[in-house]
């Protein structure tokens, strides 16, 4: 919010002719304040978030990663000739002699 | 019915190659640095700009990277991109986008987004380069999955492995021996031919020694077995055309053919393509040997500017190696 509102003065300031600004953007620590925390305030306070919206998006989300990782788990692992597979687009005759010599 | 052919230097060939395939085939796109309006340092894409426009023939800033990265991107969305990187000693800082991206895509999507590219750039010394002008990076190529490394000796071979290079599914890196660019000539076949990928050529036979060269040191490898024929020798000499995949088979035959092999290279020594080599001829034809396969190479130093021709493994060098291999 704040680089928006600077970068909208320094745009103003541009256009009407007055040069060029340098903008000091003074980014925040992993102790300063929490940029999400102030971005999901300012939403909210204009009506467009709530915490119930929250909620939802938040346990569809965890749902959907849950169920991707359950489907990874129950996804046997591919076989092992396939390591040799799309190294090239024809099976160059080292990978051939490797791929016999793995068994 | 019999090609014509015409006499054409390397640098002619190449370029030949390139305006054919590119008024052939409208996905061929040539990149790099002064590769337009000033048709590249060594002249090869002369005239492509005016023919093909600066849609096709595109002059980039100096950033291999962005060079490479840009001809990735380019592959994904469908393009042929032939970049040239001006020098093979510059070609570091596009290292990670050819070895972590292009070499890799095909592998990591599963053959869905495989990015095809011929990478072409000029390499070797002999030319009073230098440091930075004179470097044979091609081990570093070969010992990353997924690249096909080409280097041609003489035009014909230019333009044919070039014309295969652009059709093959893979990505190749097409390494340009500059000594050569205008000393080899020779007769070029006119219209469309292609030399396969993968296959060496015996440019000349014999029972004594086998000697595995490419680009420019074949002619040095030449003339030191030459030589060695006023001693009796008679050599056998392989140019690979492409080094990976390396043509096994004939590396093979002939090392069992004549259980003598000397490999020449003007890349340094340690981990050069002359220690595969040398490897593969240990493991294919081990029995067959007579004699501790023989390297002769550029040292482990960098390519110095004043000593280059002390530095480079000529047939002075080559001598002695092919005597003291054959009568081992």
């Amino acid at each position: 919010v704040a680089v928006l509102s600077v970068v909208r003065q320094a745009r103003a300031l541009a256009a009407a002719g007055q040069g060029a600004t340098l903008v000091e953007a003074v980014l925040p620590g992993t102790d300063g304040p929490d940029p999400l925390a102030r971005m999901r305030r300012l939403v909210e306070s204009r009506g467009l978030w709530s915490e119930d919206r929250d909620r939802r998006l938040r346990e569809e989300v965890a749902g959907d990663v849950s169920r991707a990782i359950d489907e990874a788990r129950a996804t046997p692992p591919p076989a092992r000739s396939t390591l040799f597979d799309d190294v090239y687009a024809e099976k160059a005759w080292h990978l051939r002699e490797e791929e016999s010599s793995a068994g | 019915m019999t090609q014509m052919s015409t006499q054409m230097n390397m640098v002619q060939a190449i370029n030949d190659a390139l305006r054919l395939e590119m008024r052939r085939d409208p996905r061929v796109i040539v990149l790099g640095e002064d590769v337009g309006k000033v048709g590249g340092v060594f002249r090869v894409t002369q005239g492509l700009w005016d023919e093909f426009g600066d849609e096709r023939v595109v002059d980039t800033p100096l950033s291999e990277g962005g060079i490479v990265g840009t001809a990735i991107g380019m592959a994904l969305y469908g393009l042929v991109p032939v970049p040239e990187i001006q020098f093979a000693d510059f070609i570091y800082p596009a290292y990670d986008q050819i070895v972590s991206e292009l070499a890799k895509l095909r592998w990591r999507s599963g053959g869905e987004y495989p990015a095809k590219l011929v990478l072409r750039t000029p390499v070797g010394g002999g030319i009073r380069g230098g440091l930075y002008h004179s470097q044979s990076p091609e081990s570093l190529f070969i010992h990353v999955s997924g690249l096909k490394v080409v280097c041609p000796s003489n035009p014909r071979d230019a333009k044919g492995l070039l014309l295969a290079s652009i059709r093959d599914p893979d990505p190749v890196l097409f390494f340009e021996p500059k000594r050569i660019y205008r000393a080899a000539k020779g007769e070029v076949p006119e219209g469309d031919f292609t030399v396969p990928l993968g296959k060496a050529a015996v440019v000349r036979e014999g029972e004594h020694v086998t000697v595995l060269a490419w680009g420019a040191m074949l002619y040095e490898a030449i003339a030191a077995a030459d030589e060695a024929g006023k001693q009796g020798i008679r050599c056998e000499i392989v140019d690979l055309r492409t080094l990976w995949p390396v043509d096994i088979d004939t590396i093979v035959a002939s090392a069992k053919k004549t259980g003598r092999v000397v490999v020449v290279h003007e890349a340094p020594k340690t981990c050069g393509f002359g220690a595969e080599l040398v490897a593969l001829v240990n493991e294919h034809a081990f029995e067959r040997l007579e004699a501790p396969p023989a390297r002769v190479c550029g040292f482990d130093t960098p390519f110095p500017f004043t000593l280059e021709l002390e530095y480079l493994p000529l047939a002075q060098r080559i001598l002695p190696a092919i005597v003291q291999t054959a009568r081992y």
